[in-house]
């Protein structure tokens, strides 16, 4: 999309036309659903967010300096609205993954080639707050203190979770790698899809957290 | 050597992940569910554009009734109550005087119409001049004095004649200027009087006449009636002599033996007593009428459910500030705003949200911080001394502040959210419909404590979540009552 072209989708937009909107939404839905998808735990959740981060775009798009790039100033709409949408779990701690994660071995990676679904699958199986810290410190290339004020943790909560998160997906890699030797992908692997939950972690994780 | 490892995993990701090959495939039902969303804001932006404008009509509203009711009672001299004093007439003039008559009657609304020849002129000086000179009591000399007012009415009917004497002439208007502080309706009716000098009730305009004795009593619908002489001085001189009696006594009502006054008498009967006790009923009608405004601070604490779900109710407490009008004697319409924390547990059946939750909660936990704004209207039942009960209801609009709910999983290794939050988003404008009764001590004019059990029903489901929030509880309260002590003079 040229720029001319974008910017009268953006004037569009600003006069709230409809169509302008869906042209809007049509041109950048995977870029930001790229985004998204990393943050969040499946699909749905992740088009939720977007239209989340949309809806921002559409009710705040006076805001936005043309001189700037429209792709970074959506990406971090995007980018911020995930968080958001997960905020509430973001300082839960996961007692149960941290033993497993500790007793990683350090392994050198094996050298496969891993597309873009199998990579992304692993990352949304990557608990909350592990994941988040991930796709900022390793993806988006944010530090840990900026990750701190972001998330309102400590920058010694995201070097643990980044950690953590990198020990997890070092294991996903190895058995994704044994899998793919012995067709055997998914053996061995005993982690939570997503976020597990459960009345008495929860009361732990409140106390521990003063939260 | 791990920082490269970490570093490697880290580029691996970021070259996978940064900048997609294959970018994720349009659906056209994210892009429908992205319209519900837009439209479902115009719908609310509407509803936030119009909240100031009614907001802002119903404070000039506010003021406005608060203007009316709270401007201060003076009972200004107006032309109603002004009466003139004699005005020097020549007897040459006197033949003119059923037209003067006709022309004050018509701006004044006196009953001054009087017969234009020399013998009723007779009659008028007749007329006055008993009243002045016998008429001197102390309520005659207030009313002389109220009378002298530099804009009030000026009587020319009558007063248009000089008396010889050139006394103050106090005739039939001045006792009409009298009762007309009292009157609202005033109708000029003739009377005639007849041959025995008695006044008969409207021989010329027969329907119309009535007796004053409402005149007399200051009454709204009172009906001035006017004294229309015959040619006869000495009937003249007995209505003079009728007038007269009147003055001196604090009855409003003289008769003349068969027949009941003309209002002329009657009015000349209250100079003294009319103008004060007048003012003093309108006075204490619109102490009777006078909006009370009361401030209140209030605290509560409420048991909360949804669906009347009462054995699953969280203890909240509410607090806040009321605005209160009486605005008739039993009638109260209050106000205000009170910042509510309402905890409360239900099944997840009753929970809605379009997530599509993995494993769905067995219940859900709410904490709601909300703002409360009601519009009630409330009735006094009972009222003594210093006590007072009233029932009262209205409705309630809630703005969610803040409204945290935690999933609670059946399964402890159910997968699914733990929390969800949402600040400031939600508005439910009048769904919520109270239902209270006050019990008021008030300990002086201006404070008292209330005690008031109340509920609130839901209308309409409220919040994200979309519940029927119920709340019952007891609030307890200070009410300042504004303008408790500032009664009329």
């Amino acid at each position: 999309m040229g720029e001319e072209e974008l910017h009268q989708l953006i004037g569009g937009c600003i006069r709230k036309e409809r169509g302008s909107q869906k042209m809007l939404y049509k041109a950048f839905y995977g870029f930001s659903m790229g985004i998204c998808l990393r943050y969040a735990n499946n699909r749905d959740e992740a088009a939720e967010v977007m239209n989340q981060g949309f809806f921002k775009v559409f009710t705040r798009i006076e805001t936005y300096d043309t001189s700037r790039p429209f792709k970074a100033w959506l990406g971090r709409i995007m980018m911020n609205v995930s968080i958001d949408y997960y905020r509430a779990n973001l300082k839960m701690a996961y007692a149960e993954d941290l033993d497993k994660a500790e007793n990683m071995s350090n392994d050198e990676l094996p050298d496969q080639k891993l597309n873009y679904e199998d990579l992304l699958a692993m990352v949304q199986k990557l608990p909350n707050a592990y994941r988040t810290v991930f796709n900022l410190y390793a993806i988006d290339g944010y530090t840990h203190e900026e990750i701190g004020e972001l998330l309102n943790i400590s920058s010694g909560t995201s070097k643990s979770n980044l950690h953590k998160a990198r020990q997890k997906l070092k294991q996903m890699i190895l058995e994704a790698d044994g899998k793919s030797n012995n067709s055997n992908y998914n053996k061995g692997m005993d982690y939570s899809p997503s976020v597990a939950i459960s009345k008495t972690d929860l009361h732990g994780a409140f106390f521990r957290k003063n939260i | 050597m791990d920082n490269e490892k970490d570093e490697e995993l880290d580029k691996l990701f970021r070259r996978g992940l940064e900048d997609p090959v294959n970018e994720t495939a349009f659906r056209e039902t994210d892009w429908d569910a992205m319209e519900q969303m837009l439209d479902k804001s115009k719908k609310r932006s509407a509803i936030v554009y119009w909240l100031p404008i009614i907001g802002s009509a119903a404070a000039l509203v506010l003021i406005f009734l608060g203007y009316l009711f709270l401007k201060p009672d003076v009972v200004k001299p107006g032309k109603k109550d002004q009466i003139a004093v004699t005005h020097p007439a020549k007897p040459a003039d006197n033949g003119k005087t059923g037209d003067q008559t006709k022309s004050n009657t018509g701006t004044s609304g006196e009953p001054a119409r009087q017969a234009a020849d020399s013998s009723k002129q007779q009659t008028a000086q007749n007329a006055v001049t008993p009243s002045a000179h016998h008429g001197r009591g102390p309520n005659s000399r207030s009313f002389l004095s109220l009378s002298s007012g530099k804009d009030r009415r000026h009587a020319t009917g009558n007063t248009s004649i000089k008396p010889d004497n050139e006394q103050p002439v106090i005739a039939n208007n001045i006792a009409h200027n009298k009762a007309a502080p009292g009157i609202s309706n005033d109708k000029t009716l003739p009377v005639t009087t007849d041959d025995n000098g008695n006044q008969k009730g409207n021989v010329i305009a027969n329907n119309n006449t009535k007796t004053n004795d409402k005149a007399q009593l200051g009454t709204a619908d009172s009906k001035t009636q006017l004294g229309t002489a015959d040619a006869n001085a000495n009937k003249t001189e007995n209505i003079a002599a009728n007038t007269k009696a009147p003055a001196a006594s604090d009855k409003p009502v003289t008769t003349n033996g068969k027949t009941t006054l003309g209002i002329a008498e009657v009015n000349a009967n209250k100079p003294g007593i009319a103008p004060n006790n007048v003012i003093k009923s309108a006075g204490s009608k619109k102490t009777g009428n006078r909006p009370v405004f009361a401030l209140g601070v209030i605290a509560s604490s409420d048991f909360n459910g949804v669906n009347s779900a009462f054995q699953q109710t969280r203890i909240g407490g509410n607090f806040g500030a009321t605005f209160s009008v009486t605005f008739a004697k039993k009638w109260t319409i209050s106000t205000g705003a009170t910042y509510d924390i309402k905890p409360y547990l239900t099944n997840f059946d009753n929970y809605h949200t379009a997530y599509k939750f993995p494993t769905q909660p067995s219940s859900v936990n709410a904490d709601c911080r909300m703002l409360d704004i009601p519009i009630n209207i409330n009735y006094q039942v009972y009222h003594q001394r210093a006590n007072s009960v009233t029932v009262g209801t209205g409705l309630s609009s809630y703005f969610m502040l803040r409204e945290d709910y935690q999933f609670n999983y059946a399964d402890s290794y159910a997968t699914g959210p733990a929390h969800y939050t949402v600040i400031n988003k939600n508005r439910n404008i009048l769904s919520v419909l109270n239902l209270d009764v006050t019990y008021t001590h008030q300990i002086n004019s201006k404070f008292g404590v209330t005690v008031q059990p109340y509920t609130k029903v839901p209308l309409s489901n409220v919040g994200y979540s979309q519940v029927k929030l119920q709340s019952t509880g007891v609030a307890l309260g200070i009410n300042w009552n504004i303008n408790a002590s500032s009664k009329p003079k």
